[in-house]
């Protein structure tokens, strides 16, 4: 009950967000804007009520210490549960665009060559050099944004403007841009 | 230079943070709520308002669950002293009912049922019930 203090309208903005991002990314469903909106409401709904009225779901605080990716984790089950019984279902090929290590050098050209095109597909679509810089970073591999932040000396604003930039434009270059193939040439959604 | 250790590639690793971001950061989640078309404000207001009804249900049912254990602590109360397991003595419980709930017809307390002592002692302020039969 203690924790229910801990719902309130910013979390549920967080959740539903990133319910919406995963209907697309992960499951790729296209709904028009009022299913996708019902749809969410009723997903974020029905965890709350499980976990803290029906209380179906309890927090095992072994596998989940911190009680937001217990409900992060409740979010995901109940999203994949729902989808699946509609015959929605995840798609796998995103989860590992390549094979095993002995592609290693194949590997690197592939990179290369999709990050080129990224990068001249971005520069095409007028990114800034934060957002350049930014993706360069990524490329690198540097994957979190506190240290995307760090190595370039941005602060927060100056960040997430940027990076609001960037992510409009990889949803849009990111259907004209192929994904590598894999070994037995099968090309990933 | 190769992919991360996942061997994901570069447009996974900008989706992985957007949905990073999206996730811990209320001001990108809103952001991107936005650019999905959804109204920001009409989606806080149908989260509070969802919130507060379940808030007042969930308190709700704390308070009767809580009054149901007091209930059954004043009924226990109730029977030990019938049965003459406390210094609580008959003759003084019922003068404490009938104070409590004059209405009460008067008879053998002993030949009531425990929902009809329930009955009469929902009526009861049930905490200064227990003190005083505590006291005696």
């Amino acid at each position: 009950m203690e924790q229910f203090q801990n719902i309130d309208s910013q979390l549920w903005s967080r959740l539903q967000s990133r319910c919406l991002y995963l209907l697309k990314k992960r499951y790729s469903v296209e709904w028009n804007l009022q299913k996708r909106q019902d749809f969410t409401r009723e997903i974020i709904s029905e965890v709350i009520i499980k976990i803290f009225d029906e209380k179906t779901r309890k927090w095992n605080l072994d596998r989940y210490p911190d009680f937001e990716d217990f409900i992060l984790g409740v979010v995901d089950s109940h999203l994949n549960n729902t989808l699946k019984n509609n015959k929605h279902h995840r798609d796998e090929s995103e989860d590992s665009v390549f094979m095993e290590s002995d592609l290693g050098v194949e590997e690197d050209i592939m990179h290369r060559e999709l990050r080129n095109e990224i990068y001249t597909a971005l520069e095409e679509y007028k990114a800034d050099d934060d957002e350049l810089l930014i993706f360069e970073c990524m490329a690198e591999g540097i994957t979190k944004p506190k240290n995307i932040k760090q190595e370039l000396g941005m602060t927060e604003k100056e960040f997430h403007n940027a990076w609001r930039r960037l992510s409009r434009k990889r949803k849009i270059i990111g259907n004209t841009i192929k994904k590598p193939k894999n070994k037995i040439g099968y090309e990933h959604k | 230079m190769n992919t991360n250790k996942n061997k994901r590639t570069i447009l996974d690793v900008m989706d992985n943070m957007e949905l990073e971001l999206i996730t811990k950061n209320v001001k990108y989640a809103e952001q991107y709520l936005e650019d999905e078309g959804f109204d920001v404000v009409e989606e806080k207001k149908f989260a509070s308002q969802f919130i507060r009804k379940l808030q007042f249900k969930l308190e709700a049912e704390h308070k009767k669950k809580k009054y149901s254990v007091l209930l059954e602590k004043a009924l226990d109360k109730v029977k030990k002293s019938m049965k003459g397991n406390t210094t609580f003595r008959t003759e003084d419980l019922k003068s404490l009912i009938l104070s409590k709930a004059p209405s009460v017809q008067y008879r053998k307390l002993e030949n009531w049922t425990d929902d009809e002592i329930r009955d009469v002692l929902k009526d009861v302020d049930l905490l200064k019930f227990i003190e005083e039969a505590d006291e005696k």
